[in-house]
């Protein structure tokens, strides 16, 4: 009985461990985990081992390879998963309304951050734990030198805490998971890429401030290898890959001291992220159902209002806007009125926030590259596609589980719309979002078609001829924006409607979307090898199986497989036409049955026939 | 000569959740202009009942289960033109105003565009919500929006009313204020289906109920039907002024009376109504000469009902 004095009571932990164990969920995405991580080891290690059949012993020393490949892609998936798994940590307890009672328990605020931190660590750490058999075998096959070893680990754990601090602290501010969720990957890509963007265009004078820093720096010992030759590596300080390939070349003691010194940064940030974790839990606590975007732009409205009443503009309104009741699509009016996603006003801003830096930086790239593809760009058009398959996300997949959450459903299915016309209208709002978000997109493309037109004009014999064809690549472009949005619509649409909850049904879309992008390289794998004399080429038209292939050959002009432009843009137009028409067959055909209500089957009954009720009016405005 | 149908009929009707039997067998029907209460505890299978009747519940298995005639599985879109379905949530968006929150749902009524300010001023009236027409909904209380929600129930004026707990959660004000729009919609001859767990409540406004526990039908019937067969006596409290001498002793010899226990300033009767009616002993009490000076019947006592034919099972 007296040894029970001194254990530890970490009941929080526990019941977040218990409950993880109990959950099939945790299962099942633990193994699709260690197949599709072992998958990708496999596909990166199957270059090696392919050309060594005549001499298996001539991979010894090459541990070095799928070790930093293992270190990689754990690297990948810190920072893909890990926001993911920690955001809801503390909304969660705030959605159940559970968190109240937390927090009048002896449980103190730091203890309740710590216990949850500790969870979601664990939870990672179990699934970091699945590269160990990949990592002993590594190192048996040597190449891989102790301090490499390390300092793979340490920079391994030192994000695994950076990362997940970030995802409760957001957890902790956000009222919902949802938000959290999207605010986590927000700030960690500022956090990660922020400083380097702000850098590069030196916005606000950072780049010479850092460049000023760096001229410090690289006097100092221990530094000065690693600083002097590039100016911008103070701008990555809290992005741990970085240092790690910087930093693994070396050896010896020498080398872990140096990496010890550059995780301070990260141990930093982790620390201001839990206390600022810990500083917001009691305060935003019980927050009231807010619609942040809906509010900044109401706040913006006022604003507006306030600066036009002066004594030139006089409150002058060019285009009035009414109040207007719904007639005849209830629905799609409080969709495309109600919503800050779906109103004209507040798309147009959105448009606006986007489009402005668009151009800018289309300017800037324009300005300073010389090549006929402009890389600036080309990352430019694939961050505003994440950014459009987030949006689209968030706001398709609401639509019906929105509803569902918020307990909204039921009513409107009572209501004599058919299941049809309930999409048709739903569906309206997201419509328009894709309207907005078509915008930017085409400007980057239309951007580049004209760079490869101009450059064509001047430097017509170049290396590859494939970054000139401008005419391919953008009805490849236009094309692939005019099939995907629709298609990325009604596929997070359908799931919206298939998953019971909005946070899951969200975060569902996202998980689908990434593992539909690199699904057809893993499943590759067993393929080649089981059959290592197969002929890659034979199945090079697989790689449009994942719809991001499109989109990356197309910009960086890679078509020699193919041997011509237009072969993989009638497969790739064909495949995702066919998904696109697919997802919204399955939207249309069965949305009776996915809302969980009956469905009509066709049959229609005379309402003049039925029996008249024969009772009394209620209303006064029908006598 | 046509008969009218019965406005609800439900024959042998299952509701599956897996292996989970929500509801077993269960057949009812219900007359128009009746106001049935359905009781039960937790978890017995009320709202999977009324859910199913509301065209929300895919899976069931049933012989029969028709709404004013027509048969649910035929034309589900005919049955919600004529019910109202409240749920035991509010279901109501937050982002509207109460007028918005009416209009929203008059044009998904497909409701005359030309009619639907007159019909939604009307239904606020009887609601008493007039003055928060314009009041966004997630300012209203719980009470108002539980208004609200009855509002939006009666703007396509149903002939069903499905009502799923609605004084759930509200305080007795709220209750009270929903219960008398309950009372006025039945005396305008609404069908109504109403499930509550306030005994209380639905003793004053059902003329039928149904007891279900554990997904089956405990007793269904009249008030009155499931007083006698029970045996249950009612209690008439009455007040007598001047001497009791010889009183007790005389009413309880009357037949009918069960007992007579004399309490602080008056006396209870426990009174068996197959035998003597409440006016009948009001009458033969007169005419022994004594000055009454209260005479109450005790409400019929749902409570000492429920817990008779329920053992607290759930299915």
């Amino acid at each position: 009985m007296k040894l029970r004095r001194f254990q530890i009571s970490l009941p929080l932990l526990s019941k977040e461990l218990t409950e993880m164990a109990n959950r099939r969920r945790t299962y099942i995405i633990r193994t699709i985990y260690a197949l599709l991580f072992l998958g990708c080891i496999g596909y990166i290690s199957l270059d090696q081992v392919s050309g060594l059949q005549n001499n298996p012993l001539a991979i010894l020393g090459r541990g070095r390879q799928i070790f930093e490949s293992m270190i990689y892609l754990q690297f990948t998936a810190i920072y893909l998963f890990l926001p993911a798994i920690t955001c809801s940590v503390i909304t969660q307890e705030k959605e159940h309304n559970s968190l109240g009672l937390l927090l009048i328990t002896r449980l103190s605020p730091s203890t309740i951050i710590l216990e949850k931190y500790l969870g979601r660590l664990i939870t990672m750490v179990t699934f970091l734990m699945l590269g160990l058999p990949i990592l002993a075998f590594a190192y048996s096959l040597g190449g891989v030198s102790p301090a490499m070893f390390i300092n793979g680990l340490w920079l391994l754990v030192l994000t695994m805490f950076q990362v997940a601090a970030l995802g409760v602290l957001c957890s902790s501010f956000f009222r919902t998971t949802v938000s959290a969720f999207i605010a986590s990957y927000v700030f960690g890509f500022l956090m990660l890429f922020g400083p380097v963007i702000s850098y590069e265009l030196n916005l606000f004078f950072f780049g010479d401030f850092l460049k000023m820093i760096t001229d410090q720096v690289r006097d100092m010992p221990l530094w000065s290898n690693y600083i002097s030759a590039r100016r911008g590596d103070l701008s990555l300080l809290l992005f741990a890959p970085y240092w790690f390939d910087r930093l693994s070349g070396g050896g010896g003691i020498g080398s872990i001291g140096r990496t010890f010194l550059i995780s301070i940064p990260i141990l930093l940030s982790t620390f201001v992220f839990l206390i600022f974790s810990h500083y917001f839990l009691v305060r935003r606590a019980f927050l009231p159902s807010r619609n942040y975007l809906l509010n900044l732009f109401k706040s913006l409205d006022s604003i507006f209002s306030k600066i036009n009443h002066n004594r030139v503009t006089r409150g002058i309104v060019l285009v009035k806007e009414q109040i207007q009741l719904p007639e005849n699509r209830p629905i799609a009016w409080r969709e495309t009125s109600k919503k800050s996603l779906g109103t004209v006003r507040y798309l147009f801003r959105i448009l606006i926030a986007l489009e402005v830096p668009v151009l800018f930086l289309c300017l800037f790239i324009a300005s300073s590259s010389p090549a006929a593809i402009v890389p600036g760009a080309v990352m430019l058009l694939w961050f505003i596609w994440g950014l459009v398959v987030l949006l689209l996300a968030v706001s398709a997949t609401s639509l019906i589980s929105g509803e569902r959450s918020h307990e909204t459903l039921d009513v409107l299915l009572t209501a004599p719309i058919s299941g049809t016309d309930i999409l048709t209208q739903k569906i309206a709002g997201v419509r328009r979002l894709s309207m907005a978000l078509l915008v930017p997109l085409l400007t980057i493309v239309l951007f580049e078609a004209w760079w490869k037109w101009e450059y064509a004009q001047i430097n017509p014999n170049n290396r590859n001829p494939y970054e000139l064809q401008w005419l391919p690549y953008l009805i490849g472009s236009l094309l692939t924006i005019g099939i995907y949005l629709p298609m990325l619509t009604w596929l997070f649409c359908w799931i919206g409607m298939k998953v019971k909850s909005q946070t899951k049904a969200i975060l569902s879309a996202l998980g689908v979307i990434v593992l539909w992008c690199i699904l057809p390289f893993i499943l590759m794998f067993p393929v080649l090898i089981l059959n290592p004399s197969f002929n890659e080429e034979s199945v090079i038209y697989g790689l449009f199986l994942s719809p991001a292939s499109y989109i990356v050959i197309n910009e960086i002009a890679e078509f020699h497989e193919f041997g011509t432009t237009w072969g993989p843009l009638m497969i790739n137009s064909f495949i995702y036409g066919g998904c696109y028409l697919l997802f919204r067959y399955q939207c249309h055909m069965h949305i009776d049955k996915n809302l969980g209500r009956l469905d009509s089957k066709g049959n229609f009954i005379d309402r003049s026939t039925l029996f008249p009720s024969g009772k009394q009016s209620l209303l006064s405005s029908d006598q | 000569m046509s008969t009218q149908p019965p406005m609800v009929e439900v024959k042998n009707l299952w509701v599956r959740y897996g292996k989970y039997e929500a509801v077993k067998g269960i057949s009812f029907s219900i007359p128009k202009g009746e106001v049935f209460g359905f009781i039960g505890p937790n978890g017995a299978g009320k709202s999977s009942t009324i859910k199913v009747l509301a065209t929300l519940q895919r899976e069931y298995q049933c012989d029969t289960v028709k709404i004013n005639g027509i048969s649910l599985n035929k034309a589900p879109h005919l049955i919600r033109e004529i019910i109202g379905y409240m749920p035991d949530f509010f279901g109501v968006y937050e982002d509207l105003t109460a007028r918005e929150y009416l209009h929203f749902f008059a044009a998904a009524y497909r409701i005359d565009r030309k009619k639907r300010k007159a019909i939604v001023n009307d239904v606020l009236e009887l609601t008493d919500l007039t003055g928060k027409i314009d009041a966004p909904v997630d300012s209203l209380s719980r009470g108002m929006k539980q208004r609200l929600a009855l509002a939006r129930v009666l703007l396509h004026d149903p002939d069903l009313l499905l009502l799923d707990e609605p004084a759930s959660g509200l305080d007795p004000r709220a209750r009270i204020e929903v219960r008398e729009l309950l009372v006025a919609l039945k005396e305008m001859g609404k069908t109504i289906i109403i499930s509550s767990h306030i005994l209380h409540e639905l003793s004053q406004l059902c003329t039928s109920i149904g007891i279900i526990e554990a997904g089956e039908f405990v007793t269904q019937g009249s008030l009155d039907h499931i007083y006698k067969r029970l045996e249950l006596s009612r209690v008439v409290h009455v007040q007598i002024v001047g001497e009791m001498n010889g009183v007790c002793e005389n009413i309880e010899a009357m037949p009918g009376v069960k007992s007579v226990t004399v309490q602080a300033d008056r006396l209870a009767i426990q009174l068996q109504e197959d035998q003597l009616a409440v006016e009948d002993l009001h009458a033969k009490l007169a005419a022994t000469g004594v000055k009454i000076r209260m005479f109450q019947a005790e409400a019929m006592d749902m409570e000492t009902v429920f817990m008779k034919l329920t053992e607290g099972k759930t299915a």
